[in-house]
């Protein structure tokens, strides 16, 4: 394998940098302040994009698990492991960036709301994951168990909210919901929707990144066994 | 179909032999359960209110505790001597295997379970006997039996097992639990069975999923 990075992925690279940078300038200059709430409510453009990513990948990683587990083919493990890897990252920031948004506006870091508890324990689950590859030596036991793990932790989730969404929640619906302090204008929702496309894109292209290293892994480990082969 | 239920039955015999001989699993997992029960009472000091308003919580949080070391036993005795390998080397299916295994970890909860109740009444003096919670109790156990023992499956061929059982299975286990404490605290605060049927279609919705995953994922797991 090449070692060096595909000149696609360059361009991907400084093309979701520059509209990252772009993203602020919306978020922070022409977007407009919210009545009720404020600044802390900026925090929300980066919180909501974060915690959809971190959805999504982890649906990515249950999906390509079930079309390895079919194929058997070693990309797809790899697309797994790393949509479970950059999915907990996006999860646990959306945590932490929803905790500083809900100190000011709920007046308290943490709540048992069903969202805030479901996200949670998604995170719970997918670290899970990582402990448990990290402590599988065979690579093919590693590749099929880890696969049927992220698979039911992708049903548990669901399940999870299910299980709690009697408990009343405060936290707002972005997306057609009726809360009443969170009615966004126009210019606020296009830049919602831009933020959470940017940070698609910014997606990408670190998926891109972690299943090249992912391959490249592969690739010394394949090397090691040789050179061990040759030895004996 | 006939010879499947036997090779269950006959593999439930087998472990039941080994625990009657061995005792490390049920007489473990009491033991243990009971010293928990103990230690509430220091952490729960005189309060009557928090034992009888938090009780369906903290005997479902004992039998939880106690079972994972079941878990970790009922296939870790199949790795001892590498049993596993002659099972895995016979003509059974993996099924039958996976659904022996969880019926005996199911036996071993439901029987805690059974005696944990009525102690915890006891020792704590609150008068909560209720024969429902025989019913909720029994599906309880098997969703976590049924999805303990494919974890638990996982785990084993770890180099980290019994720490890593409760890291993977405890989140995952989260949406039977809650929904197996709410149901025990209505039926124990006496409120009619008929308005909680949808809590329980819930629970043995959870049974069935699990169950399912267990059947279709462990031969996955346990095959080289």
């Amino acid at each position: 394998m090449n070692m060096q990075i595909p000149k696609k992925l360059k361009i991907l690279d400084w093309f979701s940098f520059f509209l990252i940078l772009f993203t602020c300038w919306l978020i922070f200059y022409k977007t407009p302040v919210e009545m009720n709430m404020g600044l802390v409510q900026k925090i929300f453009y980066f919180h909501v994009a974060y915690a959809w990513i971190g959805m999504v990948s982890f649906l990515v990683a249950a999906i390509s698990a079930i079309i390895f587990l079919r194929k058997g083919l070693f990309i797809y493990d790899a697309v797994t492991e790393s949509a479970v890897e950059i999915g907990l990252v996006f999860t646990l920031i959306a945590i932490i960036t929803g905790s500083i948004w809900a100190r000011p506006i709920w007046n308290t870091w943490w709540t048992w709301d069903p969202r805030l508890t479901t996200t949670s324990i998604m995170a719970l689950i997918y670290a899970g994951y990582l402990f448990l590859r990290g402590s599988l030596d065979n690579p093919e036991k590693r590749r099929k168990i880890t696969s049927i793990y992220s698979i039911i932790g992708c049903l548990s989730v669901p399940l999870t909210f299910f299980s709690i969404r009697g408990v009343r929640s405060i936290h707002p619906v972005v997306f057609g919901g009726d809360t009443p302090d969170f009615n966004m204008d126009s210019q606020m929702l296009r830049t919602m929707l831009i933020a959470i496309a940017v940070f698609s894109i910014f997606y990408i292209a670190v998926m891109w990144h972690r299943i090249r290293l992912a391959e490249l892994k592969e690739e010394i480990e394949q090397l090691k066994l040789t050179s061990e082969e040759d030895h004996d | 179909m006939k010879s499947t239920f036997q090779t269950i039955r006959a593999l439930i015999r087998k472990d039941m032999q080994i625990e009657s001989h061995t005792r490390e699993i049920f007489t473990v997992m009491l033991v243990f359960a009971l010293s928990i029960l103990f230690i509430l009472n220091f952490a729960l000091e005189q309060n009557v209110k928090v034992r009888t308003g938090s009780a369906a919580g903290l005997i479902w949080i004992i039998l939880i505790l106690a079972g994972q070391l079941g878990l970790n036993q009922i296939m870790g005795i199949e790795k001892q001597g590498n049993m596993i390998e002659a099972l895995l080397a016979s003509p059974v299916p993996r099924s039958a295997i996976y659904l022996s295994k969880t019926i005996s970890a199911f036996v071993f909860m439901f029987l805690m379970a059974l005696i944990i109740h009525p102690l915890y009444c006891i020792f704590y003096n609150v008068p909560m006997i209720s024969p429902d919670f025989i019913l909720v109790s029994a599906l309880g156990c098997w969703g976590y039996a049924a999805l303990g023992v494919l974890i638990s499956a996982m785990t084993i061929q770890t180099r980290t097992r019994d720490i890593l059982l409760p890291v993977l299975f405890y989140p995952l286990i989260i949406p039977l639990v809650v929904t197996t404490v709410k149901l025990t605290g209505s039926i124990l605060s006496g409120e009619n069975f008929s308005s909680l049927l949808s809590s329980l279609y819930q629970i043995l919705a959870f049974d069935i999923i699990f169950t399912a995953s267990g059947i279709l994922g462990f031969e996955l797991i346990v095959e080289d």
